[in-house]
């Protein structure tokens, strides 16, 4: 079978990899389309020197008169569904959406939408012209919604994506992230199914359904990670639950298989820890959820040894790896036994899988890490930072990892009750079940034992059980 | 020939009405079809045994009824954020509670003043936004129902008016007559329709523009292909040109009860749209006549002239209805202002008014804030004024108002205070005033072909040639129809 990866960067490919692989191995011939950045990462050496792996440079934009308007009509569509409950209330992705729409519309020349209130003259910037959303009511967003399913039926498949696809010749293919503002991705669907390729999207992070705009045209399949991806793309999205399958998150696949490199004590080591006290790890957000949050973390240490029983213990920071220049210059010193562990990896990275391992408890505000955190049985906390609501609260997907939501991450209300969940944790108060039965529903729902790699892979074959006749219009054309 | 033409309203047709009957006495089928369910055809028309009426749809009938209006009336509404359209905050508003009409069912409850937030959006976003709703009006398809209308009508041609009313949906029967191959063509309606309404939204083949600023508007405005442009002139004031004076001034002035050895001024109301507080405004103006220093002028004779769409509120109790001498035409005349010699004298007519004719041709200078008798009283030969009057938001806040100004090459005085306006208004009454500017400007404006070449005429032969265009491609389609079925046998 011939399978079709399109990505709009390489690097997405490292959530997939193992996916790659797997369908390698299994004797499929597998396409990596991206439209070839020279700014992007090279494909990891297993996927590129694999000899059934093939890497191609594929159109990035559309070739028609449509460039332009595909992806305008496409962001203001993004940013209209922000404007809808419950995402109208995330005011921080409404923001970003609004900022998208500005930096779309200006070419990048301008990176706010801007205006002045003409009842009061104050400034209206971004997520604030969701203000005008009450006054327009529901039944005008039944009508816009309509309108933007009209508009998108009616944009035609790229020409140039068609005869990419034609000479490439797959039997299915698989898109992701595919919901980025304004993603031109969704054309890659649309062109496949003009040909009568079936197209699966396999869901990148846990965060892609809720924070980056819609599906704005419906792939065959959906693969998701667990329930709660399904239900987002179904209600939110508006696709039909028989197209979704739930395969679990094959990107922690790769991190279950570490194992820690260092021994407790050289560990403590490498750190000057002392290797009598507990670590704690605080796993840092990426700038969008936490901007700058050096200041807050060091706030934060202070509490810690402030505090008479936590005062002692080893703190390790892992600033998150795209944002590690915030704390190149940081020095943490003075407050003993402190340490900051910079990486870039993205995925199954064995810093933090060491980290994660020798530490006693994890803190983080919203981050993909304490994922790998509840991987590893770890207590996973978070608290309420004035400040950076809108990362957190702000987010829907925040509210996925709580234990009051099912999930395994307990979120204190201020800095007093988290330094109480933090040193329960020290005292060995930890429900390591608890947090595997909950990590296991959001990435392995199919049973622990059970990697969601070969499940993907086989959902990805099941895709095309036969060339739909249109594919074999083509061939026998040829 | 069948000529289908396409109307938002049945009355329209009185802007080219005569175009309609040559047509149809040289041998064409006309079918007047009009989307405001009126089928009665007017005057000399309903005689005609070429010449039917049909009701066409409203609106479009399929899944795109409400999205292709919101995209229409955005774009339409986006227009008017253009820095040519800064002071144009009463076309903006329009086209604002328009567009947020088509979108919410709470219109109401944004505020007028909401049509300004996105004034300051730089051009070239602006532009970018609506080349994306150009785009996206290319993806509206034909309506299956208007299709099926016009096919089974089997016109040479279609001509559309007015076309341009915000939310008006005759750019749907363009789509359709394109889809069946059938030539269109816009008829222009008036002389503001190209800058102060909504956009062409689906440009027909032809475009018949009056003169050289609206074919300056329609490709700036627009975007339309200058070789898709014919210029025509305007059919409607033909008959006006043609007109004689039905009465004689002692006639007139025993008629309407003034006095004949004083000279008349008339002041020429506007449309409520441009001018919504006019009754105020006009006894303002009255007092500030009287008070000039030129006796002549302040002891003139007044006539107000209410906009015929909006004549009632205008009369007192006093009011009286007469008929036109030798016309026949209804007159209704009333004194309702504290003044001796200011009468208020309206006639419900908009096309070839009789009483408007007698009533310019006996004045000796013509006021009016912003109005299309303007040109008439400019057809005539009198010298037309205008005041500005800030309460006026539809006079220098639009882009028509300055076609007609002395200062942009048209034959109204304009004047920004009453003293300036008094000096321009005692030089008419004094005989002062330059003709041949006056006929310069309805020349161009009007008759773009010469003041003596009919107009009515000169449309009907572009329309004719465009039907023309479709019967030789249907004749060329069938004869090589015939060729290939003869090579075939």
């Amino acid at each position: 079978m011939r399978l079709l990866f399109q990505l709009p960067r390489t690097n997405v490919l490292r959530h997939f990899d193992s996916v790659v692989l797997a369908l390698a191995e299994d004797g499929h011939d597998i396409t990596i389309a991206t439209p070839g950045r020279a700014n992007d990462w090279p494909l990891p050496e297993a996927v590129q020197s694999h000899p059934r792996v093939t890497c191609r440079t594929c159109p990035e934009a559309r070739e028609d008169e449509w460039k332009d308007a595909a992806t305008d009509f496409r962001t203001i569509v993004d940013c209209g569904h922000y404007l809808e409950s419950p995402f109208f209330e995330a005011e921080k992705l409404r923001d970003r959406a609004f900022r998208t729409l500005a930096q779309t519309l200006t070419g990048e020349r301008s990176r706010h939408l801007a205006a002045r209130c003409p009842s009061c003259g104050s400034k209206i910037v971004d997520g604030e012209f969701g203000g005008l959303r009450p006054a327009l009511g529901d039944e005008a967003f039944r009508r816009l919604k309509n309108l933007a399913m009209l508009v998108e039926q009616a944009i035609p498949s790229d020409p140039g994506r068609e005869r990419f696809l034609q000479d490439e010749r797959p039997d299915v293919v698989l898109v992701s992230p595919l919901v980025r503002f304004g993603s031109e991705q969704a054309d890659w669907v649309k062109s496949a199914r003009a040909l009568g390729i079936p197209v699966g999207f396999p869901v990148f992070s846990w965060d892609n359904l809720t924070t980056k705009g819609i599906v704005h045209v419906h792939p065959d399949r959906v693969f998701v990670w667990n329930a709660v991806q399904k239900r987002e793309a179904t209600e939110y999205y508006g696709i039909p639950a028989e197209q979704v399958v739930i395969t679990g998150a094959p990107r922690f696949d790769s991190f279950l298989a570490l194992a820690p490199s260092a021994t407790r004590d050289e560990y403590c080591g490498r750190f000057s820890f002392d290797p009598a006290a507990p670590i704690v790890s605080y796993l840092c957000s990426s700038e969008f959820v936490a901007g700058h949050e050096v200041a807050f973390v060091e706030k934060w240490i202070e509490r810690i040894r402030q505090d008479s029983q936590l005062g002692s213990c080893n703190i390790l920071i892992r600033p998150h790896p795209r944002s590690v220049r915030q704390w190149a210059d940081v020095d943490v010193t003075r407050f003993g036994r402190v340490a900051i562990a910079m990486s870039r990896v993205l995925n199954a990275d064995q810093s933090l899988y060491d980290a994660l391992h020798h530490s006693a408890a994890v803190v983080g505000l919203n981050t993909s890490a304490q994922i790998e955190a509840g991987i590893l049985g770890k207590p996973v906390f978070t608290l309420l930072a004035q400040g950076f609501e809108h990362g957190q609260q702000g987010t829907l997907h925040f509210h996925y990892l709580l234990k009051e939501h099912g999930g395994f991450v307990e979120m204190a209300r201020d800095l007093d009750e988290h330094l109480n969940h933090l040193a329960g944790a020290l005292r060995g108060e930890v429900d390591v079940d608890g947090i595997r039965r909950a990590v296991e529903q959001f990435i392995r729902p199919h049973g622990w034992q059970q990697p969601a790699t070969p499940i993907l892979a086989t959902a990805i074959c099941s895709l095309a059980p036969a060339r739909s006749s249109a594919v074999r219009r083509w061939f026998s054309a040829r | 020939m069948r000529l289908l033409f396409v109307l938002n309203r049945m009355a329209h047709v009185r802007h080219f009405d005569r175009a309609v009957r040559i047509l149809a006495d040289r041998g064409h089928e006309i079918c007047l079809a009009s989307q405001d369910d009126e089928l009665e055809l007017p005057g000399l028309l309903a005689k005609h045994p070429r010449i039917t009426s049909i009701a066409a749809a409203r609106n479009r009938g399929d899944d795109w009824t409400a999205a292709a209006t919101m995209l229409r009336r955005t774009r339409d509404y986006i227009r008017y954020l253009h820095p040519r359209y800064a002071s144009a905050r009463l076309l903006r508003q329009r086209a604002f509670e328009k567009m947020v009409g088509a979108v919410s069912d709470r219109a109401e409850s944004l505020g007028e003043e909401w049509s300004d937030l996105l004034l300051r959006m730089p051009k070239p976003e602006q532009k970018r936004i609506d080349a994306l709703l150009a785009k996206l009006e290319t993806a509206i398809p034909c309506d299956p129902d208007i299709e099926a209308f016009v096919a089974a009508r089997q016109p040479d041609a279609i001509v559309l008016s007015p076309m341009v009313g915000i939310g008006f949906t005759q750019a749907d029967f363009v789509k359709s007559a394109r889809a069946l191959a059938i030539p269109s063509g816009l008829l222009v309606f008036s002389w503001d329709n190209l800058s102060n309404k909504g956009l062409i939204h689906e440009l027909p083949d032809r475009v018949f523009v009056w003169n050289d600023i609206q074919v300056r508007e329609a490709v700036k405005l627009h975007k339309c292909p200058a070789d898709r442009l014919v210029v025509t002139g305007a059919p409607r004031f033909d008959e006006f040109f043609e007109m004689k004076p039905a009465t004689s001034r002692e006639e007139f002035c025993r008629l309407s009860g003034l006095d004949p050895g004083r000279p008349i001024v008339t002041y020429l109301c506007s449309s409520k749209f441009v001018a919504a507080t006019e009754q105020t405004f006009v006894a303002q103006w009255i007092s500030e006549l009287r008070r000039s220093s030129d006796r002549v002028l302040s002891g003139c004779n007044l006539i107000i002239r209410p906009h015929p769409a909006g004549g009632k509120g205008w009369h007192g109790a006093d009011a009286f209805d007469l008929r036109w001498p030798r016309i026949g035409e209804k007159a209704t005349v009333s004194r309702p202002f504290a003044d001796a010699r200011s009468i208020v004298m309206s006639s419900p007519m908009q096309n070839a008014d009789a009483v408007l004719f007698d009533t310019v041709y006996h004045s000796a200078g013509i006021v009016g804030l912003n109005t299309s008798a303007e040109i008439e009283a400019a057809i005539v030969g009198r010298p037309v004024f205008t005041i500005v009057d800030s309460n006026a938001r539809g006079q220098e806040g639009t882009l028509h108002f300055h076609y007609l100004l002395r200062s942009q090459g048209g034959h109204v005085e304009r004047a920004a205070n009453f003293d300036e306006h008094r000096d321009q208004l005692s030089s008419a009454v004094a005989g002062r005033y330059d003709r041949a500017q006056i006929d310069a400007f309805v020349e161009r404006f009007v008759r773009p072909r010469g003041l003596n070449v009919a107009v009515a005429p000169v449309v009907a032969d572009a329309i004719e040639a465009l039907g023309s265009s479709h019967r030789d491609r249907l004749g060329t389609a069938r004869g090589a129809h015939v060729v290939s079925g003869f090579s075939r046998t």
